[in-house]
């Protein structure tokens, strides 16, 4: 179903993404609005990302919000972006955590200009692939940024909020 | 070895971002034909802007005096490391008439083999199909900046055969 990948430079992938940013950015000077368009634009590769996602990860059902946290933290970085992120800072009742991304390859050769250091999330397109692709198995999560080290600050860090999971009406057909 | 990554993220970045620079434009009906143009155009800056960047990339590793000679070698770099590092593999057949003219050809390009038509769902075939076009000005802003950056100023126009899943660029140098 889905063809053997290849393999590509972090430069090249970190490359694209940076023209992009920038083609976005030249068309619409407001950084809050880019920031939404690039959540949106995560959103939509979340959403195709998933089942291929699912069909080499060849993970079975998650038991619970934990288990899908490491799922993204250790399998899905690693196998799209190539390095792994750190769970952390969970709250009381196991509904929300942090992704602590050590190297971001999205921004490895990125610095950003000083006008926009204090509105624009570079990598904001992460926050929207983990929501689409959690999206498509029922988990609703909400997801931003909290720091970045393009930013100046220590780490670079996610948060991924569970708003709910919605109950498959049609039990595992989708899976 | 630099580090490296699957390239299915690379792809889906390249279609939802164009699927995107395609759909944020509010099209007048008027303008419809010259809309189209400027998006293209769009897309095609953005390869440009990357291929001109990538082909430094390849060119390191390389002794320039030797490999940059004239046109022809200029090409082969194109066709092979250059390509390389986009698609994973070399382009499939290059041709010139030695005045300046030179066409790739590269049997299923990966970036475009994989849009392919939905049988029997017209609208999702007419979008695949405009979709396709987007990715060829695509490709040929990336061998147009990477040209550029070595000082070559060409036209560059592409097409994708879709029966014979072939693309094939012609370059004319300025």
């Amino acid at each position: 179903m889905f063809s053997k990948s290849e393999k590509i430079s972090v430069e090249l992938l970190s490359l694209t993404y940076g023209t992009f940013v920038a083609r976005l950015l030249k068309e619409n000077d407001n950084a809050e609005e880019v920031n939404l368009q690039l959540h949106k634009i995560g959103s939509n590769i979340g959403n195709r990302l998933i089942d291929e996602f699912l069909s080499k990860s060849r993970k079975t059902a998650c038991k619970d919000f934990r288990e899908i946290a490491d799922v993204i933290a250790k399998y899905g970085f690693k196998m799209y972006l190539g390095v792994t992120a750190e769970v952390a800072k969970w709250n009381e009742d196991d509904t929300q955590f942090s992704i602590y991304i050590e190297n971001n390859p999205l921004s490895e050769f990125v610095m950003l200009p000083i006008h926009l250091q204090q509105t624009l999330w570079y990598s904001n397109l992460l926050c929207g692939v983990i929501k689409g692709a959690l999206e498509k198995i029922n988990v609703m999560v909400e997801c931003e940024f909290k720091q970045d080290t393009l930013r100046g600050h220590d780490s670079t860090e996610i948060i991924v909020k569970l708003v709910e999971i919605v109950e498959d009406r049609y039990e595992d057909d989708e899976m | 070895m630099a580090a490296t990554v699957s390239d299915g993220i690379w792809e889906l970045m390249i279609y939802t971002f164009i699927d995107e620079i395609v759909n944020t434009e509010t099209p007048s009906s008027a303008a419809g034909a010259k809309a189209e143009i400027t998006k293209s155009h769009k897309i095609k800056m953005c390869g440009f802007e990357i291929g001109s960047k990538l082909i430094d990339s390849c060119t390191v590793m390389i002794d320039k005096s030797e490999k940059f000679s004239d046109e022809v070698s200029i090409m082969k770099v194109i066709a092979t490391e250059f390509w390389g590092q986009l698609f994973s593999k070399s382009i499939s057949n290059l041709q010139t008439n030695n005045k300046g003219k030179f066409k790739l050809q590269d049997d299923g390009c990966r970036l475009l083999g994989k849009l392919v038509d939905v049988s029997d769902n017209e609208e999702e075939n007419r979008k695949q199909k405009v979709m396709r076009g987007f990715i060829v000005d695509f490709i040929t802003g990336l061998v147009k900046g990477a040209l550029n950056n070595l000082n070559l100023e060409a036209n560059c126009s592409g097409e994708w055969d879709e029966i014979k899943r072939v693309l094939e660029i012609s370059i004319e140098i300025k």
